[in-house]
């Protein structure tokens, strides 16, 4: 019993040092790349492939709305083909740099999922997308890793425990879904008054 | 006294899918823009207990309700005004029937030096939504609720009509140069005819039911033109704007009519690319999108008809002059 009250108090302190105002700005970043029709990428390894793509399903599928673009976001985990051809033929180092290649563009938003910060995959993709004009988020845990150093926005979970740090990320995927989810879009190009008629005033 | 300048518009889009009967099952949407010709509605204590009330007519009465001017007299109903004050509306066209939005224009205008006059500062939205319940809910006018926010907001605007009820609105996103071209390629000319458009929405209202298919294809053409705007594509939105109108002209009879169609198709012969009787149709403005070199051609093929030359205006409501002495 301790050990769980261990982990979920533990957890529970590491959730509050999350950096509050860097995850809004990756919201607000990803709601402007919607409204530009800018691609998302999400890659990662392990624990981090699986929540790459549980954001890509997220992202694409959440958060859709009237009026609005859709997400257009890409999971480099997802094609297996791909994925172990470069591996096979390259080596793995290159498994997510070089389908970059083949998409990335200006604008384009590139994030890598790295509880060390040092996958070698990932770091490779990254100093890909940064040949472009792009913005590049990490979700990085323990001391941040060389991920945490090269990215635009570094979300540092503060944790040396792989299945915190792995916990967390999951959950700020889903903080961030659900945040761009519900609040009132960044109307097409910034300004968006709402407001709201009676139903029964205009029910015929 | 306060002085409050509430933009008229032209509704370049979207126009029909603005009616609680179709948006509240589908949704609709709008692009319209507010422009430099205006309403004022000035409003003054007076040291009796009366109400004057001054526009095309002079009312002066003891009791609102006797109050003949309906939309003043419910706003003053509205905001709580019971007696002494002087209310005038001054427009920058005629009276009835421009098809530029007056009706709404008045009302927003209206709350607005109200709240103003009792040193209350409100928000637009609050004075398009109030308009609408003012308009739609107490006097039961067969309108859409285009005009009452695009008044109170001012600028180029994409509205959305959501069918909870929700109005979400965004500014068209162009350059002041695109801005400046954009307004280049279209004029406005008063076709002599002004006409009530109650009648013509009332037919639109009913109508609305079986022409569903048409409303669903002007609502498209919105989202395109929008679109064919920020591509600074002027051409492709007159074009698409032609299509509208033959579109619309479907949504009730009275829409269009012969002398109007005739005036259309010589503004077509001469150049103009598309166009539009503006708002709920049947006279008033005609509003005509056409390439700048083609202009003076389609100004002497139309030499009958008053051009009345037009900025788009990015202001909504405002008071423009405030001096209480109480």
């Amino acid at each position: 019993m301790e050990q769980i009250q261990n982990y979920i108090s533990t957890l529970q302190h590491t959730m509050e040092q999350l950096p509050r105002h860097l995850i809004a700005d990756v919201i607000a970043i990803l709601q402007h790349a919607r409204v530009r029709g800018s691609q998302v990428f999400i890659m990662g390894n392990g624990g981090s492939a699986s929540t790459a793509s549980h954001f890509v399903c997220d992202l694409a599928k959440n958060t859709r709305r009237d009026g609005l673009p859709h997400f257009r976001v890409i999971g480099l985990t997802d094609n297996m083909a791909i994925f172990s051809a470069y591996a096979n033929d390259e080596g793995y180092e290159n498994v997510f740099s070089k389908q970059l290649a083949n998409l990335i563009q200006p604008s384009d938003i590139v994030i890598g999922i790295s509880a060390s910060g040092n996958s070698k995959n990932v770091i490779n993709a990254m100093e890909e997308a940064q040949k472009y004009d792009v913005t590049t988020i990490g979700f990085t845990g323990f001391d941040g890793g060389r991920l945490g150093q090269m990215v635009d926005i570094n979300i540092h979970v503060k944790s040396a425990i792989i299945e915190h740090v792995e916990d967390i990320h999951l959950m700020l995927e889903h903080m961030i879904v659900k945040t761009i989810k519900e609040e009132p879009q960044p109307e097409a190009h910034g300004d968006a008054p709402i407001s709201k008629l009676p139903a029964e005033m205009l029910g015929d | 006294m306060i002085i409050v300048q509430t933009p008229l518009r032209v509704s370049f889009f979207g126009g029909g899918t603005d009616f609680p009967s179709f948006f509240m099952e589908e949704g609709g949407c709008v692009l319209s823009s507010a422009i430099d010709k205006f309403v004022f509605v000035t409003i003054k204590e007076r040291f009796d207990q009366k109400l004057r009330i001054g526009y095309t007519q002079t009312e002066m009465v003891d009791d609102i309700n006797q109050i003949q001017h309906e939309l003043i007299r419910e706003s003053l109903r509205f905001t709580g005004i019971e007696r002494s004050v002087e209310i005038t509306t001054m427009a920058d066209i005629p009276s009835e029937g421009s098809g530029l939005g007056s009706s709404s224009t008045v009302t927003v205008g209206s709350l607005h030096a109200m709240y103003a006059y009792q040193g209350e500062i409100v928000t637009a939205e609050r004075l398009a939504r109030e308009a609408c319940t003012i308009e739609i809910d107490t006097l039961k006018k067969p309108i859409g609720i285009q005009d009452q926010y695009i008044a109170a907001f001012g600028g180029l605007r994409f509205f959305q009509f959501l069918p909870g009820g929700e109005i979400k609105t965004n500014k068209v996103n162009i350059s002041p140069d695109a801005q400046r071209i954009l307004n280049d390629n279209f004029l406005l000319f008063f076709t002599g005819v002004s006409r009530s458009s109650s009648s013509i929405l009332t037919e639109q209202k009913s109508n609305i039911k079986d022409r569903r298919a048409e409303l669903r294809e002007i609502k498209q053409m919105a989202y395109q033109a929008r679109d064919d705007i920020e591509k600074g594509d002027f051409d492709a939105m007159g074009k698409l704007m032609h299509q509208s109108w033959e579109l619309k002209k479907r949504l009730a009879g009275t829409i269009s009519n012969g002398s109007i169609n005739e005036i259309y198709e010589t503004a077509r012969r001469a150049g103009a690319i598309g166009g539009k009787i503006a708002g709920a149709g049947g006279g008033g403005f005609l509003l005509l999108c056409v390439p700048y070199e083609h202009q003076n051609r389609v100004r002497t093929a139309l030499k009958g008809l008053q051009e009345m030359p037009f900025r788009l205006e990015a202001d909504g409501t405002k008071a423009i002059f405030n001096y209480r002495r109480s």
